[in-house]
């Protein structure tokens, strides 16, 4: 920096140091001041705010989702209907593999919960089947994704993070396919 | 709507009440707006400001005391936050190496719409100072803390804040 400009700030420096300016008139400046233009806030901004406050811990629910929901609890249904009962030794049923985001604690908690009714009723019937090792490791596994299920679930309910329900829909898939499995052992 | 007391809006508030919540927004809504709008210059970045303080205003009413009213607490919460958000935007203000004169006269014939021109075109840091003090009230101890500078740049800050608005409104007028 020159020394032209040190002395530049030097001035400035010192003038601001004894800043007794007057000002003149200044009722004009206190007038404009009062009649300074107010501006209005627009509803998207308390829509954000109120939505930021009151947003529900879990957001799984839309019509979509429940129409998804509902699609597969249907299907369910149908598979029970089928297996309660097919006079055959042949069982129909099928898992449904969960593709999208849905909501898994309502879902998750009734296919399940529907599934055990079908494993039992098909236990009762073919006991032999149910018996086996196989059978039973692949109970075992169904159960700990059970467990994992509702441990992040559980979770959820205190944590905004969409990687849990990422979780919870691997997690549905796991199952649905050890109950595919298990029902390819039945069949 | 029914009228309520500040402090039947505070207890409603202080229990999640939406309502309650909503009114009290309403209340002071549009002034705090009008701050951060100035304050910030930019529409966008004001109601950025107006969310993050309003969020911050509901989620620590709790710790409101009662120590001063409930608008200037809000005002305060809302001015700290818009610059905040000012200083993710900032740029450096340009520093005038001109020596001044000490004599500042306004116009009789200022107008708010005028001197609202005048104060958009000042630099951020000036435009602040100026509207913390001689707009919003705060003392220059108060603006330098909210401002985190000191009292005596604050001072300074005013003085240069008056002569750039002279200037601006000079040129308006011609």
């Amino acid at each position: 920096m020159t020394e032209n400009n040190l002395n530049k700030i030097w001035a400035n420096i010192e003038s601001d140091l004894s800043l007794d300016f007057q000002e003149t008139n200044k009722v004009a400046l206190t007038k404009a001041i009062n009649n300074l233009p107010v501006y209005s806030a627009s509803d998207k901004i308390w829509k954000q705010i109120d939505s930021r406050i009151h947003q529900p811990k879990i957001k799984f629910f839309s019509s979509r989702k429940m129409s998804i929901a509902a699609s597969i609890v249907g299907l369910l249904g149908i598979a029970i209907g089928f297996l309660v009962w097919n006079h055959s030794s042949k069982i129909n049923f099928y898992a449904v593999k969960a593709t999208e985001n849905i909501d898994l604690m309502s879902i998750s908690d009734t296919s399940t919960a529907s599934f055990e009714k079908i494993k039992n009723a098909t236990c009762q019937l073919k006991p032999n089947y149910c018996s086996s090792d196989e059978f039973k490791n692949l109970t075992k596994q169904y159960d700990e994704l059970i467990n994992d299920q509702h441990r992040i679930l559980l979770q959820s309910k205190i944590s905004d993070d969409e990687n849990l329900q990422q979780m919870l829909l691997k997690i549905e898939n796991q199952k649905k396919e050890i109950q595919q499995q298990m029902i390819a052992m039945v069949d | 709507m029914p009228k309520y007391s500040e402090i039947e809006l505070i207890e409603g508030c202080k229990n999640g009440n939406r309502i309650f919540q909503k009114i009290l927004y309403e209340k002071y809504c549009d002034a705090m707006f009008t701050i951060c709008k100035r304050l910030l210059n930019d529409e966008e970045l004001a109601c950025d400001a107006m969310q993050e303080g309003f969020l911050e205003v509901f989620r620590s009413i709790q710790s409101f005391q009662g120590n001063s009213t409930v608008g200037a607490w809000i005002k305060t919460i809302i001015i700290r936050r818009a610059l905040l958000i000012g200083k993710r935007f900032r740029m450096f203000d340009e520093f005038d190496l001109k020596q001044h004169d000490k004599i500042i006269h306004w116009d009789s014939n200022l107008t708010g719409e005028e001197l609202e021109l005048a104060i958009k075109k000042l630099p951020e840091g000036y435009r602040n100072v100026f509207l913390l003090i001689e707009v919003e009230g705060f003392t220059h101890k108060e603006t330098a803390e909210l401002l985190g500078i000191s009292e005596g740049t604050s001072k300074s800050q005013l003085y240069h804040s008056k002569k750039m608005l002279q200037k601006s409104l000079a040129e308006l007028k011609n």
